[in-house]
């Protein structure tokens, strides 16, 4: 995604409370570990009490895409018998869910953005290649002015106060929230942060902006149309990681699916068909293959295995 | 068509000279009936390369739009960007020769197949009309344009 949106974001930012959702709630260091969603925990709790993920060797995880996809979540990967993914699709909206127990965030840098070379660069590498779960697409384009980029210690977009963050610690575990109100969390050591706009969602609440500021508050569009392929990211209560994309979709749709996940705190990531896309990574005798997640997506050539030009996530296992 | 192909092919065309030498040289690359074997490869390849053009000049004729010149192809693929389009998958940029204020961005999406994105000449630049599958975007004027994407 492009254009300029620092003149409106800084308008946002003066009336912070309430006009992009600035307001983060994200407890510093707070409940970002803890079990599954409603429904599964007792499942999931007992196979990781039989096997506890830290205690063992790293794992090559299990990876097997649902072919029919509804509203109830379907584990989609697992780690050592434990579930780790879920896959579900609800609304024109895919969503996928990650216990960052078993997995973790990783943010890559592409190969124009940020240009040079970071730990994590413009494909999979071979430390994640036979541990990688899922990769989607990262934030707007730098020059949106609305982003902000740091990895390993090196800033390529000075990080703003109260734009939604996506910030990984050294530990593995990732948090969301808005910068300088609720996150970095207080004496953990940072790995990354990539910040897109403001939360779109926040304690569990769409911001106000997402019905009557469209194309100013969360990107410009191709030809200027409302309904178009986005994603987001958000956290659910339980620290849960939650992605959610679709080829037609407005803001409201994506926070709509994002809460309706248990979301209560979410970044809106890029936005238009060619930049939008998520992966799941099927392990094999040949390497990964990866299967598109996201139907009618127009897909990233190289499908994040080979070099691509913007920054993106994987989640890999720990 | 290979570089193999090609390098069949041209020993054929050698060979036509100087017999003797291109037996030779044939030898030295191949086992003997390869280079023969490899001439009438490059001859199905050409022949495959031909048509392949002549159905890209039947495509482009039946949607009456023609390459997009140098200057007009960097504005076109300009607004294209701008409307936060990927470029790197634009393989072609025609524009319509009965209404030269109107042009199609051919984009190969890796997932999706052939895209069509329609701009329009207004007030001397290039605006975003409409996108789709190729051929089923937009009015009939545009949908005819969108065919010059193959």
């Amino acid at each position: 995604m492009r254009t300029a949106l620092a003149p409106l974001v800084a308008a946002c930012a003066i009336g912070a409370s309430v006009g992009c959702g600035a307001q983060s709630s994200a407890a510093p260091g707070g409940r970002g570990q803890s079990g599954p969603a409603a429904g599964e925990g007792s499942v999931q709790n007992a196979a990781l009490a039989r096997r506890d993920p830290k205690a063992q060797r790293p794992t090559a995880p299990i990876v097997t895409p649902a072919r029919r996809l509804g509203s109830a979540w379907r584990p989609v990967a697992s780690l050592a018998g434990a579930p780790a993914a879920w896959e579900a699709q609800h609304g024109g909206v895919t969503l996928l869910r990650f216990d960052q127990r078993l997995v973790r965030l990783i943010l890559h840098a592409g190969q124009g953005e940020p240009s040079g070379r970071w730990a994590y660069g413009d494909h999979i590498g071979r430390t994640e290649i036979h541990r990688v779960v899922a990769a989607f697409n990262g934030g707007f384009k730098f020059e949106t002015g609305v982003v902000g980029y740091m990895s390993q210690g090196r800033v390529a977009v000075r990080l703003q106060a109260g734009l939604g963050s996506i910030v990984t610690y050294r530990n593995g575990t990732t948090q969301i929230g808005a910068w300088r109100n609720g996150v970095p969390a207080h004496g953990k050591r940072i790995a990354s942060v990539l910040q897109n706009l403001h939360l779109l969602v926040d304690h569990g609440a769409a911001a106000s902006t997402v019905e009557g500021c469209i194309q100013s508050c969360w990107g410009a569009t191709v030809g200027g149309v409302d309904v178009v392929a986005r994603s987001g990211l958000g956290i659910t209560e339980n620290g849960q990681l939650v992605w959610a994309a679709g080829e037609s979709l407005t803001p409201a749709d994506l926070a709509r699916a994002l809460i309706g996940a248990g979301v209560q705190r979410a970044v809106e990531l890029d936005i238009n068909p060619d930049w939008v896309a998520g992966y799941l990574y099927v392990h094999g005798g040949s390497g990964p293959r990866a299967v598109p997640v996201v139907p009618g997506q127009l897909g990233i050539s190289g499908r994040f295995l080979s070099p691509y030009t913007r920054d993106f996530f994987t989640i890999v296992a720990r | 068509m290979s570089a193999f192909s090609l390098l069949g092919y041209s020993l054929l065309s050698f060979k036509r000279d100087s017999r003797a030498m291109a037996t030779r040289s044939a030898v030295l690359l191949w086992p003997e009936g390869s280079a023969r074997k490899l001439g009438a490869l490059a001859l199905s390849g050409a022949a495959l390369l031909l048509l392949t053009l002549s159905w890209a000049s039947v495509a482009h004729a039946r949607s009456g739009a023609r390459p997009a010149g140098k200057s007009q192809h960097a504005a076109i693929v300009a607004a294209f960007k701008a409307g936060d389009g990927n470029p790197a998958e634009v393989h072609g940029v025609f524009v319509s020769r009965s209404h030269p204020g109107l042009a199609v961005v051919c984009v190969h999406t890796p997932e999706a197949g052939k895209r069509a994105f329609v701009f329009a000449l207004r007030k001397s630049s290039w605006r975003y009309v409409t996108s789709g599958l190729v051929g089923r975007a937009g009015n009939s004027t545009q949908r005819a344009l969108e065919r010059a994407c193959g």
